[in-house]
């Protein structure tokens, strides 16, 4: 990512994907691109399956294109950008996958780890599960990693991605409004919202690290997608939040010297003793150590 | 405290009943209007996503139903009227029907009403008492609700039960309430595993994740 070393200017395109219109998804975020550029942007971050709309049953496997290094030529021009896709692998199994373009080139992808598979969700019927959870270097000093929505509701997952040097942690979701009528002092959001909060705050806080979380908006059946994404400083504080349920851009500039700073007072990154966990999780699994 | 509950739910409803017109290609709801209060929010919640030209209030009067009583000489005059209100939902050009019932009557009432949109099916009688001021439900769920205590004890009992997963919290209501509860859940199991389009606002919801 070119532009000032240590300073990563993010965009979160909190959009509405088109039911399964690849065609049109990809024409959308391509003009987000054109956007960002104008606007000095580095980064362009799209919610989960941005490409392809979430609720796809059957179609998933219409929908999913092969693994490629460079899968979608009409993103090759503008700033990098993370869409939310289905690819599927040698042996035809779908994945939810993040990838990271960069000229249209795939930088990283992560595959969905966790797959609901409970309450309103149904991903693992249709799904296969992520074996991986890594980092990779984006250039300007910046080390990122990607979850998908579920995954950073199982906090090793974040672990792993500061143990593995991140800087920023980037969270696609295609997450439902739920409890809006307890949502908040006279249910004027939803009651989801402060879970997604902690759990950002405080993977952002204990590892020193920036969350964003980019929520995707619009109706599916009789869900309505909640919007409301948001970016987690390296302090634990909420940097920036977009509107709840209506399309909305949030622009950012994200600061490893904040990282920096946010770490200084405190070691938690420093000491943090992975030999420890690896040992204490061998001995759960039985597997010595 | 209400104004921004009121707005949340009018957006989700909004949007969801947008979806469901474009999904069958439809352009308009053709909703049940029996008077309640229910039937008069789910006018307004609707009128105001979709435009007033875009809502066809349906209702029956009785003098409309004396003709046909001969055809259900069991039945009262309104069920009668309930059915030639759905009779005449169906037979509305370019149309989706609507029932306005609340999820504390659709949950206690037996049989799902057969309309594909219950717009409000996901809020209990006491939060659409608190939107509308009041609501309405079939006798026997007024008489269970009464048995409970009131609405607002018997909404709070039924939330427990299907929002905490507390298969216990039935219990929690005085032993007829809990007895009656628990009939009426039961006559009605295996109509609400067939899913209608109900805007999710809540936590569980009925034909998206709640099922028994």
């Amino acid at each position: 990512m070119s532009g000032p070393a240590s300073v990563l200017r993010l965009r979160v395109e909190q959009l509405a994907p088109a039911f399964g219109d690849v065609e049109a998804n990809v024409a959308r975020i391509a003009a987000a691109q054109a956007d960002a550029a104008r606007d000095g942007v580095q980064l362009v971050v799209t919610p989960e399956l941005s490409l392809t709309g979430y609720d796809l049953r059957d179609r998933v496997h219409a929908l999913a294109a092969p693994e490629a290094d460079a899968p979608h030529p009409s993103l090759a021009a503008g700033p990098d950008v993370v869409v939310g896709t289905i690819e599927r692998d040698a042996a035809f199994v779908p994945f939810n996958a993040a990838l990271h373009l960069r000229g249209g080139r795939v930088l990283h992808r992560h595959r969905k780890v966790y797959l609901p598979t409970y309450g309103m969700f149904d991903e693992g019927r249709w799904f296969g599960r992520g074996d991986r959870a890594r980092t990779y270097d984006a250039g300007g000093g910046w080390r990122l990693g990607l979850l998908v929505c579920e995954d950073l509701w199982h906090p090793s997952l974040a672990y792993l991605l500061a143990a593995g040097g991140a800087h920023l942690v980037i969270v696609q979701a295609a997450a439902v409004g739920r409890g809006s009528w307890a949502g908040g002092e006279g249910g004027g959001r939803f009651a989801s919202w402060p879970a997604w909060e902690h759990l950002a705050r405080a993977a952002a806080v204990a590892y020193g690290i920036y969350v964003v979380v980019a929520n995707r908006v619009g109706t599916e059946g009789p869900c309505v997608f909640g919007g409301g994404s948001f970016v987690a400083g390296p302090g634990g504080e909420i940097v920036a939040r977009a509107d709840d349920l209506a399309e909305d851009r949030l622009t950012v500039e994200l600061s490893l010297d904040a990282v920096a700073g946010a770490r200084r007072p405190y070691a938690h990154a420093r000491d943090d003793d992975p030999r420890l966990v690896h040992r204490e999780l061998a001995r759960l699994l039985g597997d010595g150590g | 405290m209400t104004e921004g509950r009121g707005r949340r739910v009018a957006e989700i409803v909004g949007a969801v009943a947008r979806q469901a017109l474009a999904d069958r290609g439809a352009s308009r709801i053709a909703l049940l209007d029996d008077g309640a209060p229910e039937a008069e929010l789910a006018a307004r919640l609707l009128a105001a996503a979709l435009g007033a030209e875009r809502v066809v209030r349906v209702t029956a009067e009785d003098g409309e139903v004396e003709s046909v009583l001969h055809l259900a000489p069991h039945a009262d005059a309104g069920r009668v009227r309930d059915e030639a209100r759905r009779l005449r939902a169906r037979l509305v050009d370019d149309a989706l029907a609507a029932h306005p019932a609340n999820k504390t009557a659709l949950l206690l009432g037996g049989e799902l009403p057969p309309e594909p949109l219950l717009p409000l099916g996901d809020l209990w009688a006491s939060e659409v008492a608190e939107l509308a001021g009041g609501w309405s439900a079939p006798p026997e769920v007024r008489r269970i609700a009464a048995l409970a205590g009131g609405i607002e004890a018997l909404d709070a009992a039924l939330r427990r039960w299907a929002d905490g997963r507390d298969a216990a919290a039935l219990a929690s209501l005085p032993a007829e309430a809990a007895e009656a509860v628990a009939r009426a859940l039961a006559s009605g199991r295996a109509s609400r595993l067939h899913p209608r389009i109900v805007p999710k606002i809540g936590t569980r919801t009925l034909g998206v994740d709640l099922f028994e």
